[in-house]
């Protein structure tokens, strides 16, 4: 369902389906206005079990430095986005086997709430009633950045071993 | 073979030696001289191609193959050798490089052939992976692409396009940005996602038309109808000369013998070339008509053939073909042959007030940029009561000619270029008596002539345009340094600052001055704003003036029609009008939502606002030009494809002198061709392009040029994209965008040098390099001997890389003074500087010195290691690498390893490892890492101070701070500043702050051994400033157990801990990633010390909480124990991050983990 492609000269897996393609490009670009205002605080991939539980979350925590000028360091930024991406392909030791069926949101959580009449792109956005986990979750950190003005940090939760017992 | 170079050796003779001989001759000579040429080389295909088929002297296809392939070079050479240009002193653009063309190719592989020929390349007919370079080719079949290796084996895949602009730039440019579309690299990088950001604030405020350069059709028309009727039924037998301008015989030759270069395509065609020289047989002048146009009818077509051979078509270009056509050519410019593209510029009035702009720009450049900034900043404030001044010349165009005829004063006047009463000419401009006619520019002058007959037309006089509109503008920067031209005639005064003047009196002041000036009238229109202003110059006029009260806006608004305001039109109006809105009153009725719903965001609100007299512009400065370019819709009729051509080659030259006068080179190139409809017949307007279909094509280069030949090569292959008949052609047009400065292009790479050399902070050895060439070139060019020592003061300021690089840009600087003779002595030289010096620098000048440098160097050396012996008892352990000097002097330096026994474990660690050159000893302290000279005891600190040059010691001292910054990440010290004083925990934050942190002061003074050695730990590590990479060194030494038992053992778990916790606050909001390797590390350590294993029992939960806090979960960190049962080895990816070089190495390293 995957292929590997060169993206910003990392190889990166992309989804072959195009609705799919289409589905994490529209959320990503949608995200994109809010991320600039500083709305995002983190994003997140869930994935969740036929029940709609999640078993693995990818998080994506963001920190991006509105007072920064446009003075940015892009071959700084760019070396360290791109070590992120080479960090997100190995690190598949970190993930647990999913089971089957499996189904998959991507999610972001917002600091406040945007205003419905600023822009036609929160219209896309939907609030979700995703379950969440009862117990605090287990965090494995894959990668953090730190390149001003956008401080990144990926990290892997998994539901707490009482979790899954009271699950 | 032998054939062969007979003929080439008797081609290169004549293409030498015809310069000197007479024109007949030499055309003789060079027919039979093709005669013989294309002989021999049927001989020879004839010859290989029978080989190949007679069994003989092949015993397979592979030796043949071979055969062939050496002849094919050897021709090659024959050629090459009496090719390549005269100016061989330079070295070839293309030396080293042999390229092999796959396919089909614009230019054509045979053009390619001869651009390798010429410019010292090579070209190979068939694919070798040993011999060939480069592939060139334009496209590839799909198959191909996808396994590419298979084809290319490697080797780059380039456009032509390299070539040709390699040829043009007169140097080998980087084959990377010509690599093939299909293959190249499209991946995005991050500058794509900046850009759209910073757009914005570009943009003015002021959103005037661009200033583009562009002419529209322009009539030039005949005199009388006669000829109007002979025209047209010359049809396209009339040649309309098309030359363009050329003052110089030089560039009179040039020209023609370009197009005989570049027409055979057709490699080698045995064909001779006919070359069209047109000579004019018959002149009509007319005086009375516009001053220098003529109509040149029924050229005589007097072709001279000439003989082009594809193998010396180059070599010989400019020599004798010029010699000989010059002559011809000759005789147009004396006679004063008139060009159709100069002429058409000549003539046309919107070329004038195009071209305009760019005088006035350099007429009054400081005014200009003198006050542009301020006027950003503080006009926003007083936006509400600055008068703004409109002053327009009244029917400028007109008024300017009239002055020299009194006698039609008050008489109907329109100006035209042309006064043919039944012509198509259009008129550009009429007078008031004449507007009451009813006569409108744009009118055709038959037209005007029904609705008044008497109506007098005049001609241009751009001379005295041009000198009214100096004098006018004069005058408006004497009153007001504030004044923004919109065109030669009219302009906006922003009289702010003139607080004192009422700006009624002024505008009658200047309407006043002008008048006496010029003998024209102004009208003139005050208001708070500039739409305010134009329309009340609009009320004035003529010979008027207007003020509108910023109270009575609406007043004056109410009632006028929506069409008066600028930027509503024909179609806007027409739009507005069936929605009942046909004044600006009913206009505001309408709510600005409404109006943006139905003529979009921009336009809405521009209606909203203007409806309201709102106007925010500013008076500005002349928009920067966007794009340059020239465009010809009028008379283009093509007889052929080599008449287009020439066409051609003069709109780029006219392109290229605007491109010139406005300063500025550009990158993209349009070219736009009007062609004619096929069911279009012959257009009303006499000459005009009709109804035609607007057809464009655009390339861009990488490197911005204004060079003639540059845009005609350009110009030449988006025509040839077209691929439309010359015939349908109407008009021809060529833009240049993406303009750059031509001052600031030329300039760039030496501000970069400057810039790299001050502001360059890491040490790589790749950068070293790049400035070390640099400043060789630097120096190069202008050798003085003063030079160097600007270099070295200068450095010596400078950070400690820089002084790295500078002893380097010094030596070179040294080099050259050399050739000058101008040795400083021996006793001014830096010693520091020479010593650093790469080794084959040092030994030249060595010999400089006549061996005396060496020796001194030996002598302070051994200076050095006596201070540092004598502190031998203080077991520092000293590592340095080992110099060898070509031959002479093998050991300048001792080489000490001391182990370290762990008493007072004090590493002087110079730091070699980061210099790529090991062979070099780091005597210049610049080398030293500064923070272990700071751990230093302080007397051999200042031993070897006093070992130093004066100098140095500054520089020592100047050291600290900025190796900080170099070492210091940012992320550290802002996330310090972040959390200044949070009371929830007793404890300071401060304990990394600094270089080196706290906690390596403290834990080197306490008396506890553990704490001692993680102190240590700091120094060894990779990157200090991580705590996991500290840890990883601590784990990778052997750890002494420590006795559990001691009053330390408390302390020293406390000290570690709170040093963790920090560590811990410090890293929990931008990166968990350390904080979780740290702990994994910890807990490495854990099972192999008690020490650690209490520590990291005390802090795990402190770190359990405030992931919580942070992050609403706990870090997942395996459990520790049960490792011995099974143990793991895991693959874990480090980076070593070279941040300044930019590219970064990934190593795999086994990693023991206990799980």
């Amino acid at each position: 369902a995957f292929e590997r492609r060169k993206y910003m000269n990392v190889v990166v897996q992309r989804a072959r389906h195009p609705q799919l393609r289409e589905y994490i490009h529209s959320a990503v670009s949608g995200l994109v206005p809010f991320v600039q205002k500083g709305l995002v605080e983190r994003v997140a991939v869930i994935f969740y079990n036929t029940d709609d539980i999640p078993i693995e979350r990818f998080i994506f925590k963001l920190t991006v430095n509105q007072s920064f000028g446009s003075n940015v360091e892009e071959s700084d930024l760019e070396f360290s986005l791109r070590s992120f991406l080479i960090k997100l392909s190995v690190s598949q030791t970190l993930t647990t086997v999913l089971p089957r069926d499996c189904r998959w949101e991507i999610t972001a959580y917002f600091r406040k709430l945007p205003e419905v009449s600023a822009s036609k792109d929160a219209e896309m956005w939907i609030p979700t009633d995703t379950k969440q986990w009862q117990q605090p979750p287990l965090i494995t950190p894959i990668k953090s950045m730190n390149s001003e003005p956008l401080g990144l940090q990926l990290y892997l939760e998994h539901p707490s071993p009482s979790e899954l017992l009271s699950g | 073979m032998s054939l062969d170079s007979s003929n080439s050796k008797q081609r290169s003779f004549n293409s030498t030696s015809s310069n000197n001989q007479s024109n007949t001759s030499n055309s003789k000579k060079r027919k039979s001289n093709q005669k013989t040429l294309g002989m021999a080389w049927g001989a020879n295909s004839l010859s290989g191609s029978r080989s190949s088929f007679r069994s003989s002297p092949f015993s397979d296809f592979g030796s043949y193959m071979e055969v062939k392939n050496r002849k094919l070079r050897n021709q090659f050479d024959a050629e090459a050798s009496n090719s390549s240009r005269s100016d061989s002193s330079a070295k070839p653009i293309f030396d080293g490089v042999s390229i092999f063309v796959d396919g089909y190719t614009i230019p054509s592989s045979q053009e390619l052939r001869q651009y390798m020929l010429n410019y010292g390349g090579r070209f190979e007919n068939y694919f070798s992976r040993h011999r060939v370079t480069h592939i060139i080719c334009s496209n590839l079949p799909d198959s191909k692409v996808k396994n590419l290796r298979s084809f290319s084996s490697g080797l780059p895949v380039v456009k032509p396009m390299w070539i040709l602009d390699s040829v043009a730039a007169n140097k080998l440019l980087s084959w990377v940005p010509y690599q093939l579309d299909q293959l190249a690299n499209n991946q995005p990088t991050l500058s794509a996602f900046f850009t759209p950001k910073t757009k914005p604030a570009d943009e003015g405020t002021f959103t005037h038309a661009i200033c583009e350069v562009k002419h529209e059709t322009e009539l030039l028309c005949l005199k009388d109808a006669s000829k109007d009727a002979s025209f047209s039924e010359a049809g396209n037998s009339l040649e309309w000369r098309k030359q363009a301008t050329e003052e110089h015989d030089k560039l009179m030759c040039e020209n023609p013998n370009r197009t005989v270069i570049d027409g055979p395509s057709n490699g080698y065609s045995e064909e001779p070339k006919e070359v069209e020289v047109v000579e004019p047989s018959n002149l009509q002048e007319d005086d009375e008509s516009l001053a220098n146009y003529r109509l040149q009818s029924c050229p005589e077509q007097s072709s001279v053939s000439v003989s082009s051979h594809c193998f010396d078509n180059r070599g010989i270009r400019g020599s004798p073909r010029s010699s000989f056509i010059g002559p011809s050519k000759q005789r147009h410019s004396t006679l004063g042959d008139p060009n159709f593209v100069e002429n058409y510029f000549k003539n046309s009035r919107l070329h004038f007030i195009g071209t305009w702009r760019n005088r006035y720009r350099n007429r009054f450049p400081s005014l200009l940029n003198g006050w542009t900034k301020s006027s950003h900043s503080d006009v926003s404030a007083g936006l509400q009561k600055t008068p703004i001044i409109h002053i327009d010349m009244d029917c400028f165009f007109v008024s300017v000619v009239i002055r020299s005829h009194p006698e039609l004063n008050d008489k109907p006047v329109a100006v035209c270029h042309s006064d043919n009463p039944k012509g198509t000419a259009e008129i550009s401009s009429a007078n008031y008596p004449a507007r009451k006619y009813g006569i409108k520019a744009g009118m055709f002058v038959r037209d005007a002539k029904g609705l008044c007959p008497q109506l007098a037309i005049l001609p241009y006089n751009f001379e005295a345009y041009e000198e009214v509109a100096d004098q006018f503008y004069n005058i408006l920067h004497k009153h007001c340094n504030r004044v923004q031209a919109v065109s030669c005639d009219e302009a906006f005064l922003d009289v702010t600052d003139l607080e004192g003047k009422d700006p009624q009196l002024l505008a009658s002041a200047i309407r006043k001055e002008i008048y006496e000036a010029t003998r024209c009238s102004a009208s003139a229109g005050i208001a708070k704003n500039m739409l305010m202003a134009r329309l009340a110059t609009s009320t004035a006029k003529p010979n008027g003036q207007c003020y509108i009260d910023p109270e009575k806006v609406d007043e004056y608004l109410d009632p006028l029609p929506i069409k008066a305001l600028p930027g509503i039109g024909h179609v806007l109006a027409e739009k507005l009008k069936n929605k009942n809105v046909q004044t600006c009153g009913q206009l505001r009725l309408i709510s600005k939502d409404s109006l943006q719903k139905d003529f979009g965001i921009k336009t809405g609100e521009m209606l909203w606002n203007y409806s309201r007299g709102v106007d925010n512009r500013l008076v500005g400065m002349i928009q920067e030009s966007k794009s340059v370019g020239a465009e010809v819709n009028w008379g283009v009729r093509f007889r052929d494809f080599q008449h287009a051509h020439n066409f051609l080659l003069d709109l780029c030259k006219e392109v290229s002198l605007r491109l010139q006068g406005c300063g500025v080179q550009g990158r993209t190139f349009t070219l736009k061709i009007k062609k004619r409809r096929k069911d279009a017949g012959e257009p009303a307007k006499f000459m005009g392009c009709g109804d035609c279909e607007n057809l464009s094509h655009s390339t861009t280069v990488p490197l911005a040029t204004d060079d003639v030949e540059v845009l005609q090569r350009i110009t030449k292959q988006l025509f040839g994209s077209f691929h439309i008949d010359v015939k349908d052609i109407r008009g021809v047009g060529l833009q240049v965008s993406r303009l750059e400065s031509a001052d600031i292009s030329r300039q760039a790479p030496e501000r970069n040098s400057l810039k790299s050399w001050l502001m360059s902070a890491s040490a790589s050895s790749k950068e070293q390099f790049d400035i070390n060439s640099r400043g060789k070139e630097c120096i190069g060019t202008d050798s003085e001997g003063k030079r160097m020592d600007v270099n070295s003061s200068l450095l010596h300021n400078a950070s400690v890389e820089n002084s790295v690089h500078g002893t380097n840009n010094a030596s070179n600087g040294g080099g050259c003074s050399k050739q000058n003779s101008s040795i400083p002595p021996l006793g001014h030289l830096d010693m520091g500087v020479v010593e650093s010096l790469p080794l084959e620098l040092l030994s030249e000048l060595n010999e400089i010195y006549g061996g005396k440098l060496v020796e001194m160097i030996t002598k302070r050396k051994l200076q050095v290691v006596e201070a540092e012996r004598s502190h031998n008892s203080d077991i520092v352990s000293l590592s340095r690498s080992v110099v060898e000097m070509k031959g002479e002097q093998p050991i300048l330096e001792e080489l000490r390893a001391v182990p370290d026994s762990g008493a007072r474990p004090n590493s002087v660690a110079i730091s070699t490892a980061g210099l790529e050159n090991n062979d070099l000893v780091p005597a210049s302290l610049s080398q030293v890492d500064t923070s272990v000279l700071q751990q230093l005891p302080e007397e051999l600190r200042a031993d070897i101070f006093e070992a130093l040059p004066a100098h140095r010691i500054q520089e020592i001292s100047a050291l600290g701070p900025k190796t900080d910054n170099v070492h210091h990440p940012m992320g550290i010290k802002s996330a310090a500043d972040n959390q200044p004083g949070s009371a929830s925990s007793g404890l300071s934050n401060n304990m990394w702050i600094g270089n080196p942190p706290l906690w390596v002061e403290k834990f080197n003074v306490s008396n506890l051994t553990t704490l001692k050695f993680v102190a240590d730990m700091y120094y060894k590590a990779n990157s200090p400033e991580s705590l996991s990479s500290i840890l990883q060194c601590t784990l990778a030494e052997s750890l002494h157990p420590l006795d559990a038992t001691s009053d330390a053992w408390n302390e020293a778990v406390h000290s570690f801990s709170e040093l963790l916790m920090n560590y811990i606050k410090l890293k929990i909001g931008v990166d968990i990633e350390e904080i979780y390797v740290c702990f994994r590390l910890l807990r490495r350590l854990s099972t192999k010390s008690e020490f650690f294993l209490e520590v990291y029992n005390l802090v795990f939960p402190h770190l359990q909480a405030s992931i919580d806090e942070n992050y609403g979960g706990t870090l997942n960190i395996p459990p520790h124990m049960g490792c011995a049962a099974s143990t793991i080895y895991r693959f874990e990816l480090f980076e070593l991050e070279h941040q300044s070089s930019g590219f970064s190495i990934y190593s795999a390293v086994l990693v023991h983990i206990c799980r």
